[in-house]
């Protein structure tokens, strides 16, 4: 037969976009996000790396006085020293470790309290649903930056992961909000109501239909939730709220602030430990836009017109 | 009304009113372009009601937003002529573009409920028409707004009121009311009365015909219900994957179709007369535009397309089949060959 | 009306638990409250001063309720204590000295980011892919991923310091008197709070604007912005009445958390920058452990923001009819 339907062999082809999954994939085709990401690994990096780059003396850590005070930078000292004669080089450097883990640890508290609170909440509705969005609402609207000072006061030079813990017990309801408003979406979908009619036990819908369908808006959230730890970490550090004898960006920052370094115009002690904080939080908010931008690609910038 | 399919009145006067030439839209998207309206060609007369019908997708919509160029990017006009009272529409710049819109032709959209601001009041949706195309005074559009509620039906009570306070009708109705605020000579509905529920629609339906008997403009009509259309338009345009497959009058396209798709669009439908016989719906689903089928578009989906692979590779382009009946068939086109040979 | 009436209600229990929490805090510590609060009131107050302030605070000899009822008692009738730092000063006298600062500077800047934000959104959604979106946007979003309290040392070191176009910290100058009616003194005022304000306003714009830009976005693919172009509206119109005051109201609803990372910002800015507002009080506060002033200043901070949030929520009724 002449019409006879042709049926082309081709050879699949292997690339990096049959391999990986389409959102992946996305990812990685997203200049934002992949931008976001080589600074992110990069801060990652050194802080792993932390000992290697910058060896601490064994008395003193990173606090240790070597060389005269407020040294500008040069071969020796990278990034210069502080008044008390610290390099600074080597307290940014392991502050890259302090700020890194307590900013992914609270976040992770506070991502893992917002799934609780809001799916609870989202998917249980009634009474409970009630309170914990009242809880959620009032949480919200008090001023976090100086309920979080207070109770760094009360507790008396608290050290970061302290601080980390505080904030994550504090912070979770912006978080919980959104993840309840799309537990509710979800909730009323076709595929739930099947699960239920079928029998499935709560649980199982919550952690098999529920909770693979918000991936995306749980892993914006905790981002989302690392950068607002790491600004406001290193924010009470640098208000002089946590230990002094800390080694973190925030701290660095502190004494800076402290010894006057504006006055004597010492930018190199300021400039590095502040830009860290800056470049990190960057890079995260970058792979959060690019995320936003996979999952909703009318925001893209520049395009149409 | 009676229960003849259609009632055309007075035959529509020649004067054409709009005229569609080769009309061509694409959307560019990352894939690549897609050609949503290509090479459609069309009249509307003036106060003729002409319809244009199709499954979603079939780029019926997007030609009539062509016609007043509302397209929003990535959708392009990419070729062909819109004539409207003798002036080109696609070159018209903005002023003249914002003095055409409305004051000739308006449209009427699909869902009232997102067709209305929802933070202005009704009143002042109709007024903010009047106000910018008129010298109108306070008190006059205030006169005017309340007329064109009479109008469509609505209590004159709610010229103050907002959007979510109106039902969906009334909000149907208010939608028609901007429509006619400054007499336009063609009025496009984009699938007018397909959120609302059959009576209403019926209502809505009937009233519009009776609008239009009153203030005499075309209606450019746009609906995926084939059998509405039958009833309710005096020339039918059928659609499929971008192209204008075949156009007739309403009572040709219902008694003799001659295109196998409008048969099968035909067939898909409960006609508002009762099953004419059994539904068969269209076996597989609209092509995929970026990469449309060779020769005639509906040949994967059409169970009479010719063996030799005709319809396959040539495209097929629209012929006469009466002086007012024209289909793009190879089917068709054989059909009449015939007729010529045997009937000399 | 009902929706106002239910936002009051709400912004009353959020006070309420403000309260309540000032009240557990110092209970929840480790350690004795009395003793970590009052100690460094003792030899400075006679003794019985010492148990009326400690009376202020609930820390009364009975079950904890009765603790709680004593505290609220004072509490109601404006009694927050007396102020270390500031001996023999009551702490609601130390507020409203500093309060004046803070509600101007953050006021002020608000009123300044919201506005220049929503305003920059618009244009930026309006005209995609043109200069406000492909570089004003990128540079307030970044701006809003730093930290505050580094931009204002940048700030303070570059544009103060090295330029010298700004006087450097504090609220006026020192050598004058505090006087409204001195323009000398008005004059060193506005001088004194433009490079805060500027900082603040930067640092807030950036969530604002992009906020606003996204929600224009949704807001323009609506079927009535493209009913009101075909309407023959002019392009501001269209753009203001149909697009931007439908694009706003989410921006007004998230207003509470927005407004909580300004006054966070603000309070940051003022120490860096010593302006003698809540910020700077707050912090001097809780490095003097002066307890009975950081709680007050809590408090203050607390109501200030729930009566801005209610002022947005009387904005958004007049813009939304659909909540009146």
């Amino acid at each position: 037969m002449e019409n006879q339907v042709e049926i082309k062999t081709q050879r699949p082809r292997v690339t990096l976009r049959n391999l990986l999954p389409e959102w992946l994939w996305g990812f990685v085709r997203n200049p934002k996000a992949m931008l976001g990401t080589f600074i992110l690994l990069s801060f990652v990096f050194i802080g792993l790396l932390a000992p290697d780059i910058a060896p601490l003396p064994e008395r003193g850590g990173a606090n240790r006085m070597v060389g005269r005070p407020h040294q500008a930078p040069d071969d020796e000292f990278w990034f210069g020293t502080t008044r008390q004669g610290q390099d600074v080089f080597k307290q940014v450097v392991h502050g890259t470790r302090t700020s890194l883990s307590v900013g992914f640890g609270a976040g992770t508290i506070i991502i893992i309290l917002c799934i609780i609170v809001g799916i609870t909440s989202g998917y249980m509705g009634g009474l409970v649903d009630e309170l914990l969005s009242l809880l959620m609402n009032v949480f919200l609207v008090l001023p976090g930056l100086p309920l979080v000072i207070v109770i760094s006061g009360w507790v008396d030079q608290p050290g970061p992961y302290t601080i980390g813990l505080v904030l994550a017990v504090t912070s979770w309801a912006y978080g919980a909000r959104v993840l309840r408003s799309q537990t509710l979406v979800i909730r009323n979908s076709e595929f739930v109501a099947a699960a239920r009619v079928a029998g499935e036990p709560s649980w199982r819908i919550v952690l098999f239909e529920i909770l693979p369908n918000m991936i995306s808006l749980v892993v914006s959230s905790w981002i989302g939730a690392v950068v607002f730890v790491i600004l406001t970490e290193a924010t009470l550090s640098f208000l002089g709220l946590g230990n002094p004898n800390a080694v973190s960006w925030g701290t660095s920052l502190y004494w800076a602030q402290n010894n006057q370094a504006l006055l004597t115009r010492a930018w190199w002690t300021f400039v590095p430990p502040g830009l860290c904080i800056a470049l990190v939080g960057f890079s995260l908010t970058l792979i959060n836009y690019g995320i936003d931008e996979i999952s909703n690609p009318r925001l893209r910038s520049g395009e149409g017109g | 009304m009676s229960s003849t399919p259609s009632q055309p009145g007075q035959p529509a006067e020649s004067t054409t009113l709009l005229s569609v030439q080769d009309l061509q839209v694409e959307y560019r998207t990352r894939r690549g372009a897609v050609k949503a309206v290509d090479h459609v060609s069309f009249d509307v007369s003036k106060n003729e009601v002409f319809g244009l019908a199709g499954e979603s997708g079939c780029g019926k919509s997007t030609a009539a937003h062509a016609i007043i160029r509302i397209l929003k990017p990535p959708a392009y006009i990419t070729g062909g002529k819109v004539m409207f009272m003798g002036h080109d529409v696609r070159q018209m710049n903005d002023m003249e573009l914002r003095r055409f819109r409305w004051r000739h032709v308006a449209i009427v959209f699909q869902s009232a409920m997102n067709a209305l601001n929802p933070v202005l009041s009704v009143g002042n949706q109709i007024k903010d028409v009047l106000r910018a195309h008129t010298n109108m005074k306070p008190d006059e559009t205030h006169e005017r707004a309340l007329e064109l509620l009479r109008v469509v039906g609505i209590d004159t009570k709610r010229l103050g009121s907002y959007p979510h306070q109106l039902s969906g009708g009334m909000r149907q109705r208010a939608v028609i009311a901007i429509a006619l605020a400054l007499n336009p000579e063609m009025v496009i509905m984009d699938e007018p009365t397909t959120a609302l529920d059959v009576v209403v629609q019926k209502q809505i339906l009937q009233e519009i015909r009776q609008l239009k008997d009153e203030f005499g403009f075309s209606i450019l009509f746009i609906t995926h219900d084939l059998s509405l259309l039958v009833e309710f338009s005096d020339r039918i345009g059928i659609m499929y994957a971008g192209e204008l497959v075949e156009t007739a009058p309403s009572q040709e396209i219902f008694n003799s179709p001659r295109h196998p798709y409008t048969h099968r669009l035909m067939n898909s439908f409960p006609t508002i007369w009762g099953a004419r016989q059994e539904l068969l719906g269209i076996p597989g689903s609209p092509p995929d535009l970026i990469t449309p089928p060779s020769g005639c578009r509906f040949h994967p989906r059409c169970e009479l397309a010719l063996a030799d692979g005709t319809c396959k590779q040539v495209r097929p382009m629209l012929i006469d089949v009466s002086s007012k009946h024209r289909a793009a068939c190879h089917l068709v086109e054989q059909q009449l060959a015939v007729q010529k040979e045997t009937v000399p | 009306m009902r929706f106002l009436v239910r936002r009051f209600l709400f912004y009353l229990v959020a006070a309420y638990v403000a309260i309540t929490l000032n009240f557990f805090l110092p209970r929840l510590m480790v350690g004795d409250p009395v003793q970590v609060m009052f100690s460094k009131f003792q030899g400075r107050m006679d003794p019985r001063a010492v148990e009326s302030l400690k009376e202020t605070f609930g820390f009364v000899d009975a079950p904890v309720h009765e603790q709680y009822f004593t505290y609220l008692k004072h509490l109601v009738k404006g009694d927050l204590g007396i102020s270390l730092t500031n001996f023999p000063v009551p702490v609601s006298e130390v507020i409203s000295g500093s309060l004046e600062w803070t509600l101007r500077l953050v006021g002020i800047a608000t009123i300044f980011a919201f506005s220049i934000g929503m305003i920059l959104g618009t244009i930026a959604a309006w005209r995609r892919g043109k200069f406000v979106d492909t570089l004003i946007l990128p540079i307030a979003s970044i701006l809003a991923a730093f930290p505050y309290f580094w931009i204002a040392m940048l700030a303070l070191y570059y544009l103060a310091h090295i330029q010298g176009w700004f006087p450097i910290g504090h609220g006026y100058n020192l050598r004058l008197k505090e006087d409204w009616g001195d323009r000398a003194y008005v004059s060193s005022v506005i001088e004194h709070g433009m490079l805060p304000m500027l900082t603040v306003v930067i640092t807030a714009l950036g969530g604002w604007m992009l906020g606003m830009r996204n929600n224009m976005i949704n807001v323009l693919a609506e079927d009535y912005i493209t009913l009101a172009q075909a309407k023959g509206l002019s392009d501001r119109r269209v753009m203001l009445v149909y697009a931007a005051r439908n694009a706003i109201l989410p921006s007004l609803t998230g207003f509470a958390m927005s407004l909580g990372f300004v006054i966070g910002g603000a309070l940051i800015v003022e120490i860096v920058f010593a302006y003698p507002g809540m910020g700077f009080t707050l912090l001097n506060s809780v490095n003097g452990r002066d307890y009975p002033l950081m709680q007050g200043i809590f408090l203050m901070i607390t109501l200030s923001v729930l009566a801005a949030n209610f002022f947005a929520d009387v904005i958004y009724v007049l813009l939304d009819p659909r909540a009146r």
